[in-house]
């Protein structure tokens, strides 16, 4: 699979993207007069975007041949957002996974070679539709599609390599069945099924932001009581 | 997104969450949600209902957002559901009673319908919540997946030792809160339901080590971490305690989640704006107002060392029940060889316990002329034989091996590894059992390696003192003694795993697991010790031993679930090797604790000792523990003539 936002070429006469149909791809929501925000940019103007059963593909109305494109298996995230403090307006709010997991964005020059070079470093897109009350079909076409992409890399049940007793007396069983059951559920806050192993709260350690403070003394003491 | 990226963790506790203080009203939630996941928290403590609604006929239940808004799978992994914190279900008022049992349903019920994982209940208003536990009763009776998690603030007064006079203790007494309490009080009335748990309020002020020891032996399932636990550094950032510090690590390492709450108490400038670029400003995300406190936590996360390549090799097996192994009355398996094999601490105390016993046995001077009749007793597959000859090896000492093996199966590779290493001059294979073989010398040294995770467990016992025939009289044994050690714990996951088998035997069963979710409640003493050569082997091996344990006083009171057994072994003189966790061997796996559970678990009352008798008993045909707890309230004696675990000879 093809990790983050990529350039995307293929566009027939009328303005549609090519799909690949070999591979199965098919055409699931087509939005016209949506634009774009890539990270924390301004919007781009408004261009047709298209969701298939593998990716999302925005193409641009105003510039010909530019269109952008991102697999679903590199979308790790995508909710409704219509907080104005959030973002001015109501949209598709995603998070897209890189290839190097850098949250670094360059404040390179406007050309379009580093346009090019700069899609595949961007974590955050959002779609915003002209028309707000799209914004339900649109996610629910989001979460369909995300579906039908299941994170390759989750996590197998390797078998480990510790002894297990199978004969002997079958109440002298240990373990719990409620264990099994219960461990097949997401933990909570785990985003669907992309456990995005390297997308982490990014910090400096030594950052002097973390130091600690003063400890009041008569604490110290009150708690030795 | 989560915390950090540690080693070898992949449990809960990398995922933060936020509460959610106001009602988000009118679909707001998605927009609260958004942000939320945006500023790099991962799920939402949120209310479900408005706090005004009250119950009356033919109302629509008033809620935060419906499944039309939140697709189902947003709901399960991104909301922990609040539920009202106005329901009062113990009130005086019985308007208010009954209008808090019908929401409390009402609430539960709409959160199973949008599959949430969990809700938070309102903590106890009062020490006494009988109808309230009632009410919870009837409704985790019918949960499936849905958990329960009842808010308890974190805190314990102390008692004021000062006051002897008896009419002050009395109110003194009274005015003595240990949230504990609150929380034993409400899942015993509860029956232990496995599906309720607890989520701890942190607040600024924190109870003794001791005592908050207690809780890692409960299932608690978050941490609340309120802004006003927070200190402020010297740069006016927001930082911790040295003892929350050590707090938050605990819950980390035993998957507790984080949920941080509060406004904020501190402003800190976002220093990287650029305020100059007036287009970029005008896109960026305001950032969320407790991002700064979700740092320090990702700090505290990011800070932890990785866990140890045993540890990873070994969670899957936290908590995990299993029966002990029967190595004299069945024949082990190639696999079960193979994992205790790879122990190479075990086989290099080994060694040097015989290096030592041969230095011992022939002097310097008498090298050459003198050869060590060494037997191993139950070789297996043979490391025990190769660290034997190494330590020959080492020491420059003649050896003659005599490897007794009664399973057929591990002889077979034992003959393979012979050839392979060419040791036929030096070994020779026994294939029986030590009990019944006739050697045809006496041995100078006999070594096996018997031992189960409470020692004798594993009858070592039995088999050494029938094996002692082959020992010369001033012969040694390898071990020349082994101890066993019990220490009272709280463990309410172990005693709801073996509660789930709904029957007396699993209570009556000891068990081996690598114990994780635990609370250690007083240091442990020993039980039983065996020494050998047997200085009477012809006396019985049973055994009784009454042992009191004090709980210190600032623990405040606990609940025992049962007893965590290890052992602790003296191969030769210094040469030790066990698991009891003051003396433990590091780095060695070849034994978990073991666990022996109470049918049903004692309530231990601050200051009260507690009693405990354990007994070892031998028959024809096997062995078996019993126990029992006399005080401070007596169990049944478990296990009685070992009606439901024993040991096989």
């Amino acid at each position: 699979m093809v990790l983050g936002l990529y350039a995307f070429a293929d566009i027939a006469a009328d303005g549609a993207p090519h799909l690949n149909s070999a591979a199965g791809e098919e055409l699931v929501r087509v939005e016209r007069a949506a634009a774009v925000a890539l990270g924390s940019r301004a919007p781009e103007p408004p261009g047709t975007l298209f969701i298939t059963t593998r990716r999302v593909i925005w193409v641009s109305e105003v510039e010909k041949g530019k269109a952008y494109a991102v697999d679903f298996l590199a979308v790790s995230l995508h909710a409704v957002s219509r907080d104005p403090e959030a973002y001015s307006s109501p949209c598709i709010y995603t998070q897209i996974e890189t290839e190097d997991g850098s949250d670094e964005e360059s404040d390179e020059s406007d050309s379009e070679v580093n346009v090019e070079t700069e899609l595949s470093k961007v974590t955050e897109m959002r779609i915003i539709p002209s028309d707000p009350c799209q914004l339900d079909g649109l996610f629910e076409a989001f979460s369909h599609c995300a579906e039908l992409n299941p994170d390759p890399n989750a996590e197998s049940d390797e078998e480990n390599g510790w002894a297990h007793r199978d004969e002997g007396d079958e109440d002298m069983t240990g373990g719990s069945d409620a264990e099994c059951e219960f461990s097949d559920v997401n933990p909570i806050g785990q985003t669907d099924e992309h456990d995005i192993t390297h997308a982490v709260v990014e910090l400096q350690i030594n950052d002097q932001r973390f130091e600690d403070a003063e400890e009041a003394e008569h604490e110290t003491h009150g708690n030795g009581h | 997104m989560p915390l950090g990226q540690r080693a070898g963790d992949k449990s809960e506790s990398r995922y933060c969450g936020v509460e959610v203080l106001d009602f988000p009203a009118g679909e707001e939630l998605p927009a609260v949600l958004s942000h939320s996941l945006s500023s790099s928290f991962d799920f939402l403590l949120a209310p479900l209902v408005d706090p005004d609604y009250r119950p009356t006929p033919g109302s629509v239940l008033p809620v935060a957002a419906s499944d039309l808004v939140l697709g189902p799978a947003q709901w399960s992994s991104h909301i922990v559901g609040k539920i009202s914190e106005w329901i009062d279900l113990d009130a005086e008022d019985e308007q208010l009673r009954l209008d808090s049992e019908i929401t409390l349903k009402q609430e539960i019920a709409w959160a199973s319908h949008l599959s949430l994982q969990a809700c938070v209940l309102p903590p106890p208003k009062r020490s006494s919540c009988a109808n309230y536990a009632r009410v919870v009763n009837h409704i985790l009776q019918g949960l499936t997946n849905l958990q329960l998690w009842l808010r308890i603030p974190l805190e314990k007064s102390e008692p004021m030792d000062e006051d002897h006079d008896g009419a002050k203790d009395n109110s003194d007494m009274s005015d003595t809160v240990d949230s504990w309490e609150w929380w034993n009080s409400f899942r015993l009335l509860c029956e232990h339901s496995s599906q309720l748990c607890v989520a701890l309020d942190v607040l600024s002020t924190l109870p003794s080590m001791n005592s908050l020891g207690r809780w890692f032996g409960e299932p608690v399932r978050a941490a609340i971490l309120q802004t006003n636990a927070f200190l402020t550094n010297a740069r006016g950032y927001p930082c911790l305690s040295k003892r929350h510090q050590k707090l938050l690590t605990g819950f980390f390492n035993h998957s507790v989640q984080v949920i941080i709450s509060g406004r904020s108490n501190h402003n800190v400038s976002q220093g990287g704006v650029l305020s100059g670029d007036e287009n970029h400003t005008e896109d960026t995300a305001v950032r969320h107002a407790l991002s700064p406190y979700l740092d320090y936590i990702a700090y505290i996360y990011q800070r932890m060392d990785p866990l140890p390549e045993q540890e990873r090799f070994e969670i899957n097996y936290r908590d995990f029940l299993q029966s002990p192994l029967q190595p004299l009355m069945d024949n082990l398996e190639a696999q079960t060889y193979e994992t205790f094999e790879k122990d190479t601490v075990k086989y290099t105390q080994y060694q040097r316990a015989i290096a030592k016993a041969l230095v011992d046995r022939v002097s310097d001077d008498d090298v050459s002329t003198t050869k060590t009749v060494l037997m191993v007793v139950g070789a297996g597959r043979g490391p025990l034989v190769r660290a034997s000859l190494q330590a020959a090896e080492e020491t420059g000492r003649k050896l003659k091996v005599y490897a007794v093996e009664k399973n057929p199966n591990a002889v077979i590779t034992l003959h393979s590894l012979i050839k392979l290493e060419g040791w036929e001059s030096l070994v020779t294979i026994i294939s029986s059992d030590m009990r019944c073989w006739e050697a045809p010398e006496k041995a100078d040294i006999l070594v096996s390696e018997l031992l189960g995770s409470f020692g004798d467990n594993e009858l070592s016992p039995e088999c050494l003192d029938g094996a002692q025939r082959f020992l010369k009289p001033d012969g040694i044994s390898i071990p020349s003694s082994y101890t066993s050690f019990i220490e009272p714990i709280t463990a309410s996951k172990l005693h709801n795993d073996i509660k789930a088998h709904k029957d007396i035997a699993h209570f009556e069963t000891a068990y081996v697991v690598k114990l994780h979710r635990i609370a250690r409640l007083a240091p442990t003493q020993s039980v039983f010790t065996f020494d050998h050569p047997n200085p009477s082997p012809n006396a019985s091996n049973q055994r009784y031993t009454k042992l009191k344990f004090e709980i210190p006083q600032e623990t405040g009171s606990c609940l025992v679930h049962g007893f965590a057994g290890y052992f602790d072994a003296v191969l030769y003189k210094d040469v030790h090797l066990g698991i009891e966790p003051n003396t433990a061997t590091p780095n060695m796996f070849s034994w978990f604790p073991i666990f022996f559970p109470l049918r049903k678990p004692i309530y231990v009352p601050s200051k009260t000792p507690i009693e405990v008798h354990f007994w070892r008993c031998c028959g024809a045909t096997k062995v078996w523990y019993e126990w029992a707890v006399t005080a401070p309230s007596p169990s049944p004696i478990h296990n009685s003539n070992g009606r439901s675990y024993w040991v096989g000879l």
